[in-house]
């Protein structure tokens, strides 16, 4: 996705299109789980709670889990790592790191 | 609005308070790094002169000179308008699958070797030596060794260049450069796409721009493009590792 100074889309909608594309380019329709990095979302969009509503916009079941993770400049970081963590424990087979 | 929202970071009642931000506290950084190692105020320049040519970058196809790094405005002195990042919109994603099922999905994969977190004093006030990052040293060193892998290894590195000075102390803190030294790899040109290390090769937070929650996974996503030979005119020759 292009970075802009501004996006025509919200952030959920934004996440969700970017999450779609990775999921295309790996051939697959379904994911374990989501982990979103977000700084943010809720301080300049007024949006809490990106993990579970991007995970919902991409029309991924409710099963997967939409997580959230905010660590000031790791917050992209943080999320990648969250979702290594699951793929390697086991935890999930297929897990996608989404930052917007 | 993102700088005060930002700064929240930071202590409420003792920094924000009396007005510190993000870019004043890496004005301190800065201010410290250049008196202790006794630098000239120019010794950070190339950190902003680096990569362009990135096509989904904020300043596309951009080129920076000296002169116009030295002669942009001050934000925060010695932090001038090109030692800073933009922030910016932007959202990325990545999947991970465990590496043994990776081809079934893309005849492309890049493997994650390993990955590991560390934390440290935030305020800069606090630890014993506010130049060095220790926990991006301690990170980084636990995760070479689970990889199995030395700073040599490593082809690229996407570094957090949220401003020069950033940039510069990470590169020590990894140990890319002893303490003072991380400066002459910008101006050895020894960050460029093909010197010694290169850093922020699709342009970095400076020229891709800063959307902050997503710009680490736009990281990863270049150190694939860099890794699988899909980088373009920034293609760093025979990429093998790259280091997040």
């Amino acid at each position: 996705m292009p970075v802009r100074k501004q996006q025509g889309d919200n952030l959920r909608t934004l996440g969700a299109k970017v999450v779609r594309v990775a999921m295309r380019d790996a051939r697959i329709r379904e994911v374990d789980g989501l982990f979103c990095g977000n700084m943010l979302g809720d301080e300049l969009q007024g949006q809490k709670h990106l993990g579970a509503l991007i995970a919902d916009e991409a029309g991924l079941l409710a099963r997967n889990r939409g997580a959230r993770r905010t660590v000031c400049f790791a917050t992209g970081a943080a999320a990648l790592r969250m979702t290594h963590m699951v793929v390697a424990s086991g935890e999930a087979d297929r897990a996608v790191a989404v930052g917007v | 609005m993102v700088t005060p929202a930002l700064a929240k970071a930071l202590g409420a009642e003792n920094k924000v308070s009396v007005g510190d931000t993000m870019i004043s506290k890496n004005a301190d950084l800065m201010r410290i790094y250049l008196q202790r190692h006794d630098a000239p105020e120019d010794a950070l320049v190339g950190f902003s002169v680096n990569a362009k040519h990135n096509p989904i970058a904020l300043f596309r196809g951009r080129s920076v000179t000296t002169r116009e790094v030295l002669s942009s405005r001050y934000i925060h002195a010695p932090i001038r308008l090109f030692d800073c990042s933009p922030n910016c919109n932007g959202a990325a994603a990545v999947v991970l699958v465990p590496a043994d099922e990776a081809r079934v999905y893309s005849s492309h994969p890049v493997q994650i070797l390993a990955s590991s977190v560390a934390t440290d004093h935030f305020r800069i006030d606090d630890p014993p030596d506010p130049l060095m990052f220790e926990a991006a040293r301690n990170s980084a060193r636990a995760a070479f060794r689970r990889a199995n892998v030395n700073l040599e290894d490593v082809s690229l590195f996407e570094v957090h260049d949220t401003f020069s000075i950033t940039a510069c102390l990470l590169l020590e803190a990894v140990g890319f450069a002893p303490a003072g030294q991380g400066c002459r790899l910008a101006a050895d040109k020894e960050i460029r796409l093909h010197g010694k290390i290169p850093i922020a090769t699709m342009g970095g937070l400076k020229a891709r721009g800063h959307p902050i929650g997503a710009t680490a996974i736009y990281q990863a996503c270049e150190i694939v493009l860099q890794l699988t030979g899909r980088a373009g005119k920034n293609q760093v020759r025979n990429a093998k590792a790259g280091l997040l």
